[in-house]
């Protein structure tokens, strides 16, 4: 009896076994927490010190954002894309629910500021950005440069997800009717690889609003 | 007496001629189709001897290199062939580590009974029975001398040393009768052993690939990061245990000598090393514990088996994923666990009408308690009242003598909680800080407040109070909750896959008489009370309030319930006299039906299953990356993927990188967030409420802003972190004038930044005034500080204890439900 137990208890042990390499290399599944790592790129020649490429565009065609109001971006729930989308100039992939994600590692944004009062004016501005950070493990930072045309004005590094930050508009003296022009130069975007393998986009950081604070 | 006299427990085996003919008759008696031998021949005389001699010197030479390289400080960014020589000295140090803790166990044992009662003990008992003796000692040991301030490394090594010089006798007997059993072994291959074969090859595979994943790949999660680690970094920089700037883990570790131990001898990553020689241990009692109440040695190696596998991953339900999950071998739980089951087993053996080895077993008992008081003292009590089951059993059946046992252990463990809870008295005016509102009105706050925590007492005091049930006592989330409790959550499907097999036993007389036959009722009883005991604690215990916490700590449960689970499948397979035609049928289909059973279950949770893969993934392939260099120990803390409640830059924040390098090593460093994890070398990273704000902090919060930072500069804290991306929970710095939103920038400057984070200090050379970007997000951190909105009563309280300084006693704190006899704080004043 002892071995005929014995045996079974191999059986079962095979099938076990046979089961566990059947699941596990089965069909990927898109559920449980994505573990892959992004796929590194490299960063290329550009460096943070190096200003990035001048954005090309159409002052007339840049929107008007009011200071101290947060504009959207991306689509509303019935996919309807927000008005402010197209002060992103370059660098930014389709509009989605959420907002919508830079493209490579240059990506260029455009406004002219409104403001009400004739008084208000400044030379600290801050732009505060909102959104979502591309941090996987293995890739746990984005770094973000901002120039205005030649001249670095800020960075952030950001390893959180869902980020709010600013950007010190440094020189710039903002006032109703300044156009500013941003250029950002992402040197850690990446595509995500195995963590979203039909998406080939390289892709660091998804603007969702934006509010300039004088 | 020579060193071949004191062999592990062996008979000498007849040598020269002799002893080859008696092996090959052995040999040919044993002989089965399709196998076939080899003759070795015996070991040469006292060759064991001078391989023990080896073995303690490569000890030595070990040691030494730890000391000489030490790579953790110098390599912690290294790759490639540096690594993986590191990584093979740590794996070579379990086993010896693992040795030193048996070696003393077996001394004890050997002086206490005698070598005759030794032997009665098979091997398969004695090892583990003798590490947990041993492990009680080492423990009681390693306490006292951190409690004497001599927790440094010139002791730890002469101890470490000492101990293996001594165990060489013995040693060198364990090799004799090593040498002597592979003298004797065979190339076989025996059809009938195939399955053993097979669930030793499960056993290896399974214990590699745990060695690499949770034995020598750091981590450890957020409060091991946060409070933890830098408790045993404290003890380790002071060489003693007594209260520091770490505060509760006073209460919490200063027990685990055995980690500072594993510490001084190599390096900070050494508690998953220790842990892991215990987890070996518990191996073998999961072992030893089915093969005794089974006589079965398959289902004892599948035991073995599914503990080690199981463990791999250990993410827990839902709720326990998010925080982290549990099995972390970098905390003490796991001793606790295994000491647990050690206790559970030494049970099994020893409370029963005729037991052998009564000595052995009742040391191993004793030195499980000693040390479970000193690891987790609260389990002091599951012990106790799990120990008072069987006295009130045995005094019920009026079996007095057996009674005597569990009594006499249940007074050592009472013995153990008064004098831990003496000592916390005697240290910090407080017996245990779990019991901190319970026992508020008994607290010594002259002590607290020289010893500088009282804000944080008063702090945790406010947050024990509000601490409510999770889920109503008769809810199906409460049963859920304690499910997990006894670890169900995993073993389920096993005892759901052998209900059928009991169930078809119960259909007549003579297969029910089989069942009861092979029913252990004292192996079912020890482990069935164990579970009941847990389900009474969790009750009565912090089992509805810290659902999270308790979870974590019920890992006691696993092996037990493990256990329990597989002696329920032994029940359904009865020994029947039948022909063999008949058995093998009835061996495939009872097959058939667990394997339909189990595949059901799989199915029916292959979304769990597909997750545990995906993530499984990632953590074996970092694992084989660290083992052959590709990472290097900062890539590995840094790369958790797949681990539970981790952020994507796992034990280091990428912003607290630079700032570690400027302040330099063992600098404090105050950070006010709880995620900027600074698992760095020698870094020194502190935060509200793992460390101890101030002594003075009466001082900083309330006083000039001048009389605050000659305060905090004279405490050497001159280095703040702040991050713009990461939440601000509950940090009392900001109620001060120093760091207030208001005035911050009057006091600070910027040190370092890179946009985000911001290393700030006092304004130097060095610093950059605070520009109004930092302003903003300082400002909107501080809106969501918990701790602003307190700071009008902690003002009063404040001022009350400055008024009674000289005669400080339990006050009435304004949220307080056992305070009413207690003098009030004026609140008008």
């Amino acid at each position: 009896m002892q071995r005929q137990f014995e045996r079974a208890i191999g059986i079962i042990l095979v099938a076990v076994m046979l089961l566990g390499i059947y699941l596990w290399f089965s069909s990927p599944s898109s559920q449980g927490p994505s573990p892959a790592a992004g796929r590194s790129e490299p960063v290329g020649q550009q460096t943070s010190s190096e200003p990035p490429p001048e954005p090309r565009y159409d002052l007339t065609s840049l929107p008007k954002i009011e200071a101290g109001a947060r504009v959207e971006f991306g689509t509303d729930k019935y996919g309807i894309p927000f008005e402010f989308n197209h002060a992103l100039i370059s660098g930014w992939s389709v509009p989605e629910p959420g907002g919508i994600w830079t493209l490579g590692k240059n990506a260029a944004i455009g406004f002219v500021v409104r403001c009400a009062s004739a008084a208000c004016t400044s030379d600290d501005a801050l732009l505060w950005f909102d959104g979502q950070i591309y941090v996987v493990p293995g890739h746990p930072r984005q770094t973000i440069t901002a120039w205005i045309g030649n001249r670095k004005v800020d960075e952030a590094s950001l390893s959180m997800p869902y980020a709010k930050f600013a950007i010190k508009l440094i020189g710039l003296n903002v006032k109703d009717g300044t156009p500013i022009v941003l250029s950002l130069h992402l040197p850690d975007a990446i595509v995500q690889g195995k963590a979203n393998p039909t998406d080939h986009r390289e892709i660091a950081f998804r603007i969702a609003g934006l509010r300039l604070e004088l | 007496m020579t060193a071949c006299d004191l062999e592990c427990g062996g008979r000498p085996l007849a040598r020269g001629p002799e002893g080859r003919r008696m092996t090959e008759v052995a040999l040919r008696e044993r002989n089965v189709a399709g196998s076939f031998a080899i003759y070795v021949g015996p070991m040469r005389r006292c060759t064991h001897v001078a391989v023990a001699i080896c073995l303690a010197a490569g000890y030595a030479l070990l040691l030494a290199w730890f000391n000489r390289v030490d790579f953790y400080h110098h390599g912690f960014f290294a790759h490639g062939r540096a690594v993986r020589q590191y990584e093979f000295a740590r794996v070579i140090f379990i086993p010896y580590f693992a040795w030193t803790i048996y070696s003393v166990g077996a001394f004890a044992n050997w002086i206490s009974f005698g070598r005759e009662t030794i032997d009665e003990l098979p091997s398969w008992e004695r090892y583990p029975l003798f590490f947990v003796a041993g492990a009680g000692l080492w423990h009681v040991v390693m306490f006292t001398i951190g409690l004497a301030g001599f927790d440094i490394k010139p002791v730890a090594v002469a101890l470490s040393l000492g101990t293996m010089s001594l165990s060489v006798p013995h040693l060198a007997g364990c090799v004799r009768r090593l040498g002597d059993t592979m003298s004797r072994a065979r190339i076989a291959f025996a059809v009938r052993r195939w399955q053993a074969s097979l669930l030793w090859v499960a056993i290896a595979t399974t214990s590699t690939i745990f060695l690499l994943v949770k034995g020598l790949y750091p981590g450890g999660g957020h409060d091991y990061y946060n409070h933890y680690f830098q408790f045993y970094r404290r003890v380790i920089q002071t060489g003693s245990i007594l209260p520091n700037d770490v505060w509760y883990h006073f209460y919490y570790s200063k027990g685990a000598g055995l980690y500072f131990l594993g510490m001084l001898l190599t390096d900070p990553l050494a508690p998953q090393l220790v842990t892991t020689c215990f987890m070996a241990c518990g191996a073998s009692v999961v072992y030893a514990l089915l093969r005794r109440s089974t006589r079965s040695p398959s289902l004892s190696l599948t035991g073995v088996v599914l503990y080690i596998g199981a463990f791999i991953y250990t993410p827990g339900p839902h709720e326990n994923m998010q925080n982290g999950g549990w099995g972390i071998l970098q905390k003490v739980h796991e001793l606790t666990a295994v000491l647990l089951l050690a206790v559970v087993w030494a049970a099994y053996h020893l409370f029963r009408d005729k037991t052998t080895a009564l000595g052995p077993w009742t040391l191993a008992l004793h030195a499980a308690i000693v040390s479970i008081a000193l690891l987790t003292l609260p389990l002091t009590l599951l012990a106790g009242v799990y120990l008072t089951g069987f006295v009130v059993w045995f005094a019920f059946r009026r079996k007095w003598r057996v009674a005597a046992r569990p009594f006499a252990a249940g007074v050592t463990a009472a013995i153990c909680l008064f004098s831990m809870a003496a000592i916390n008295y005697h240290y910090t005016g407080i017996p245990s800080d779990q019991g901190v509102v319970q026992f508020w009105p008994f607290l010594d706050l002259t002590k607290v407040a020289g010893w500088g925590t009282m804000l944080e007492v008063i702090m945790a005091h406010q947050g024990a109070t509000g601490r409510q049930p999770t889920a109503p006592l008769m809810s199906w989330d409460t049963v859920v909750v304690f499910a997990s409790y006894l670890r169900l959550e995993i073993w389920w499907p096993i005892l759901v896959a052998a209900a059928p097999f009991t169930i078809l036993q119960l259909r007549s007389k003579t297969t029910r008489a089989g069942m009861h036959e092979r029913f252990d009722t004292l192996a079912w009883s020890a482990l069935g009370w164990f579970a009941v005991t847990v389900i009474l604690v969790a009750l009565f215990g912090g089992g509805r309030s810290q659902a999270i916490s308790f979870y974590r700590l019920s890992t006691f449960s696993y092996a037990p319930t493990l256990c329990l689970s597989l002696l329920l499948y032994n029940v359904g397979l009865v020994r029947e006299s039948r022909t063999p035609s008949s058995m093998r049928l009835r061996n495939l289909l009872l097959t058939l039906l667990f394997a339909t059973v189990l595949g059901g279950i799989a199915i029916l949770n292959l979304p769990v299953i597909r997750t545990v893969r995906d993530n499984l993934a990632p953590i074996l392939s970092n694992a084989k990356g660290l083992a052959t260099g590709r990472f290097s120990l900062f890539d590995a803390y840094q790369n958790e993927q797949g681990w539970p409640g981790t952020w994507s830059f796992g034990a280091i924040y990428p912003g607290i990188i630079e700032p570690w390098r400027i302040v330099g090593p063992n600098t404090r460093l105050w950070s006010f967030h709880i995620w900027s994890y600074c698992m760095l070398p020698a870094c020194d990273i502190q935060e509200y409420e793992s460390e101890r704000l101030s002594p003075s902090w009466q001082t900083v919060l309330f006083g000039s802003p001048e009389a605050g930072i000659k305060a905090l500069k004279a405490e050497g804290l001159n280095y703040f972190f702040f991050s713009a991306e990461l939440q601000v929970r509950n940090d009392p710095l900001p109620i001060s004038h120093i760091f207030s939103p208001d005035e911050i920038a009057k006091h600070l400057a910027v040190r370092w930044t890179d946009g985000t984070s911001y290393l700030l200090t006092w304004p130097n050379d060095d610093t950059q005034p605070i520009d109004r970007k930092f302003l903003e997000a300082y400002a909107a951190a501080m809106r969501e500080n918990t701790m602003m909105t307190g700071a009008f009563d902690l003002k009063k309280i404040s001022d009350y204890l400055k008024l009674h300084q000289h005669d400080l006693r339990p006050f009435d704190l304004p949220w307080c439900t056992n305070c009413q006899s207690m003098p009030p704080i004026d609140w008008h004043s």
